[in-house]
């Protein structure tokens, strides 16, 4: 009997090894697929709730924003997306006019909506109407905090009662292609915002046809489009190429980046110089939650690309470069930096580490950052001296926070300046978890050691992300820890997480609020871009650094493996809709998975 | 019978309102309302005023009595409205996940029961052999091994490296076939220790009864007795544990749906879980409570029709 189960094993693996062997037949188009993935389940696509990165990126190949981002850039710079050209603004920096393009067309692939699949041009009211769902409170969005209070008549029209027939001063269609823009107070980022998918364009008629459930139907104007009859949401999200797209060339060489050519080379630049995009007839986006099959699933040729799991970075990298092993499959590495910091913040409410800089000073001297890199980073990352990441304006690459490396001499110092030997006299601190995963425990416990070598003594308090949500809100949280990712590629969007009248709900978790600090903040935050500004970004982000509201963590670093037949991926920290300049070279792929 | 149904039946009353009781104590009144609202509100756009419009929109500032009988009534019609994430009636959601558990965790089941009852047989009839050994040796080893070690194994073993499987996935239709093989036959393999090592227990316990003594005194082969009267006596308690733990095989593949992305019904209570989509949860919750009762019911019935000596009344 044990040979009828070892029968039945044999029976399976046959039908197994039938089912994957069959290939595609003669003649048939290859197609070019491009095989990506996302971590995590996609949310509903629309746009006003659109806060989650995995969401973005599926849906932004679907869709345009009036902006984009350069593709070849090495800075995050802005050009025309659905917007004919830049937009032109008044002397005040206050009216913003922007033309949009004639041929970018709404498709619909299923040809409800709009029969004959070509639906009708994007135009100005279809942006009208996305910002208006921002600001309509019964579409409860997760990006109205971009507009509030900036655009003229935008809040007023929300607390009105949000009458999509009436017209909003600050932002209203002069004609079906131009939009303009009015603010409150200058808002130099507001372009920004008009990159994120929070503003792409959704056409009115698609909410109205399929009612609550119309955000299970997306529909954009971009490179591709969603291909209902084999996406499984939850497992892969198939998106096909728009053949009504309204086209784009890949990027000049001459325009790309110093960084951009390191990675790509100067031959692929100059041979894809012009070529018309996109280039993969089929992306499909697979839905891969456990970091341990999307490895495995990279290794075995079916991921294009990956970033590498902590688990798994032995096997890849062996002293900052990649094993021989991954050389020999074609395998390169691309490292970059990410636009986001780690931090432990102190409620600076507290009467105690709130009033005491010298106390904050010696916690934060007295924390081993430089093993914290180490052990839960892998190295990958930077330790932040500020609060502001490389690559933003206002960051200094020479500056040297002297609380942002490890030296439990300066703090025992520091710790007997602020009033407190050895301890001595301190009462003991709760430190607020968020999750009790394996990380966030080690994270805490180390921290809880460094500051027992110091004397101070220091309380896990177990929770969840809601519940360390909750205390920060109510300003209970005595010292946690967090991270930040930027939305936009401005300092603003980080400074703003010390500016004093964000506290607590707003995103000024640590509560800190210096005037000193306020004032340049106030200053520089509605200066348009430029050497000045980026000066006084600077001024605010060391003179939070120094007072120490939060100790410092890492800038992150992006590591990611791509197979040799990916030829045109270039890392973009944000922005989305750059699956239309990924190509893949399917003979080369062939012959490297042939080996 | 119809007497013990219609009573059987009548029980689902207090056991919805109990399970009504704990879901609304968890998530209505030890916590679950702010974190709902606070999950639902992304940070950058969390104020107070938000949260307060946002609890009377769901209803979570009326009483709370009149919000638990709003529980028990969306239980007992079954009406769960719509998934607050996809916006999808939540009966259409479990029309689509329910099937994809299905395939998954029945044939397994099915396999995995067939070769543990067939193996657990053999070890009876030759009790004490190398065979017999050997089974119960595997059997504890099986056991022994958790199906996270086993998914890990599987996939890096026998579809990475060998490359006889696909590593994850799923398509629509018949294709799914080959995305299954694999999970049933980790499904087998951890199943089948447990289940052997029952089955022979129960057949044995059975041999040792009077009336196999008499039968064996009445020159009866040992092949008869064994599958005449033995198997068939013994399957009251197997029977029993077979029954009962279908309600849990849509549970039990929850590692198995995330690990090879397979859209089944574990997955989406999980997801309900880390969304806040109550109504999903409330369905899912209920629909595992109404597919246990009634498997018991069936049991009981069942045990009724394999043992006559046994009155439901």
């Amino acid at each position: 009997m044990k040979k009828g189960f070892l029968a039945l094993m044999l029976v399976l693996l046959a039908f197994s090894l039938f089912l994957t062997g069959c290939k595609q037949e003669v003649g048939e188009k290859v197609e070019k697929v491009l095989n990506r993935y996302v971590i995590a389940k996609l949310r509903p696509f629309d746009p006003a709730n659109m806060t989650d990165e995995y969401t973005t990126q599926v849906f932004g190949d679907m869709s345009e924003a009036l902006f984009s981002y350069k593709y070849t850039a090495d800075t995050y710079q802005l050009q025309p997306e659905i917007a004919a050209k830049m937009p032109t603004v008044s002397a005040d920096g206050l009216v913003y006019t922007i033309k949009l393009r004639k041929d970018a067309f709404f498709y619909d692939s299923l040809g409800e909506v709009f029969p004959e699949n070509k639906g009708r041009a994007v135009n100005a009211h279809d942006f009208v109407y996305s910002v208006k769902r921002l600001a309509d409170p019964a579409n409860e969005s997760g990006g109205w905090w971009l507009y509030e209070g900036f655009i003229k008549g935008l809040d007023e029209w929300a607390a009105n009662g949000s009458d999509y027939s009436k017209t909003v001063e600050g932002f209203k269609a002069l004609d079906d292609t131009t939009i303009q823009l009015t603010l409150n107070r200058p808002y130099p980022q507001i372009l920004y915002t008009f990159t994120m998918s929070f503003t792409y364009p959704i056409a009115e008629e698609v909410v109205d046809f399929y009612g609550q459930e119309w955000m299970n139907y997306p529909m954009g104007t971009g490179a591709y489009y969603y291909d209902h009859e084999n996406s499984i949401p939850g497992t892969q999200h198939v998106l096909l190429k728009n053949p009504t797209w309204h086209g784009g060339q890949f990027p000049a060489a001459a325009d790309a980046g110093t960084g951009v050519k390191a990675k790509l080379g100067s031959e692929i630049l100059a041979e894809y110089e012009g070529k018309e995009l996109a280039f993969a007839d089929k992306v499909i986006w697979n839905v891969i939650e456990e970091s341990s099959v999307q490895w495995l699933k990279f290794m075995n040729g079916e991921l294009d690309y990956s970033t590498i799991p902590k688990d798994n970075y032995e096997t890849a990298v062996a002293n900052q470069e990649l094993t021989d092993d991954m050389i020999a499959k074609g395998i390169t590495m691309d490292i970059n930096p990410t636009l986001d910091v780690t931090y432990t913040f102190f409620n600076m409410e507290d009467p105690i580490l709130g009033t005491n800089v010298k106390l904050r000073q010696a916690m934060a001297s007295a924390s081993t950052h430089e093993d914290i890199l180490d052990i839960f980073y892998n190295g990958r990352a930077d330790l932040a001296q500020t609060l502001l990441p490389p690559g933003l304006g206002g960051y200094d690459p020479d500056y040297v926070n002297p609380y942002a490396h490890f030296d439990l001499d300066q703090a025992k110092t520091l710790l007997a300046e602020a009033g407190y030997p050895g301890g001595e006299g301190l009462p003991t601190f709760e430190y607020q978890m968020y999750s009790s995963s394996t990380t966030q425990t080690q994270m805490v416990e180390l921290f809880i050691d460094n500051m027992s070598k110091l004397g101070i003594t220091v309380e896990a308090v177990a929770g969840d992300w809601p519940t360390f949500m909750e205390r920060i809100d109510d300003h209970t949280v005595q010292i946690g820890g967090i991270a930040w990712g930027a939305d936009y590629p401005d300092a603003q969007n980080f400074l703003q997480l010390n500016y004093g009248p964000n506290k607590a709900p707003g995103p000024n978790s640590a509560n800190y609020d210096n005037p000193e600090f306020n004032a340049l903040y106030e200053k520089a935050a509605f200066m348009q871009q430029g050497p000045e500004r980026d000066k006084l970004y600077a001024e605010a982000a060391q003179l939070a650094a120094e007072e120490v509201p939060w100790i410092m963590g890492v800038h992150r670093l992006s590591y990611a493996l791509d197979y040799s037949w990916l030829k045109t991926r270039v890392f973009r920290d944000i922005g989305a809709g750059y699956s239309k300049y990924y190509d893949v070279d399917l003979a080369e792929r062939d012959e490297v998975l042939s080996k | 019978m119809i007497n013990y149904l219609i009573r059987r039946l009548l029980h689902l009353v207090p056991i919805i309102l109990g399970v009504a009781l704990v879901f609304f104590l968890i998530f209505n009144v030890i916590g679950g309302q702010e974190k709902f609202l606070y999950n639902i509100l992304p940070k950058k756009s969390r104020t107070v005023e938000q949260i307060d419009f946002y609890k009377h929109k769901y209803g979570l500032d009326r009483p709370m009595v009149v919000q638990y009988l709003d529980l028990v009534k969306q239980m007992v019609t079954f009406d769960f409205g719509r998934s607050e994430v996809r916006k999808i009636p939540v009966k259409t959601l479990l029309m689509r996940h329910v099937p994809n558990s299905a395939k998954l965790t029945f044939p397994a089941f099915f396999f995995e029961i067939s070769i543990s009852l067939i193996l657990a047989s053999l070890c009876a009839f030759y009790r004490g052999s190398k065979f017999d050994r050997l089974i119960t040796v595997l059997s504890v080893l099986g056991m022994s091994i958790s199906m996270l070690v086993l998914i890990l194994l599987g996939q890096q073993i026998l579809a990475y490296k060998w490359g006889l499987f696909p590593i994850s996935g799923w398509v629509k239709g018949i294709g799914a076939i080959k995305y299954l093989i694999l999970p049933w036959i980790l499904w087998v393999l951890v199943s089948v220790g447990y289940d052997v090592r029952f089955f022979r227990t129960a057949l044995l316990e059975e041999s040792h009864k009077d009336y196999v003594r008499t039968a064996k005194a009445k020159g009866l082969s040992d092949k008869s007795i064994m599958f005449k009267h033995i198997l068939r006596n013994a399957l009251i308690p197997i029977l029993t544990y077979v029954v009962i733990q279908i309600p849990f095989l849509l549970m039990g593949s929850i590692l198995l749906e995330r690990f090879f992305s397979i859209p089944g019904i574990g997955d989406l209570m999980v997801n309900a879980i880390f969304n806040y989509d109550l109504p999903v949860l409330k369905a899912t919750i209920m629909f595992f409570t109404l597919f246990f009762v009634g498997f018991t019911l069936i049991t009981d019935v069942l045990y009724a029709l394999v043992d006559p000596r046994i009155r439901l009344s």
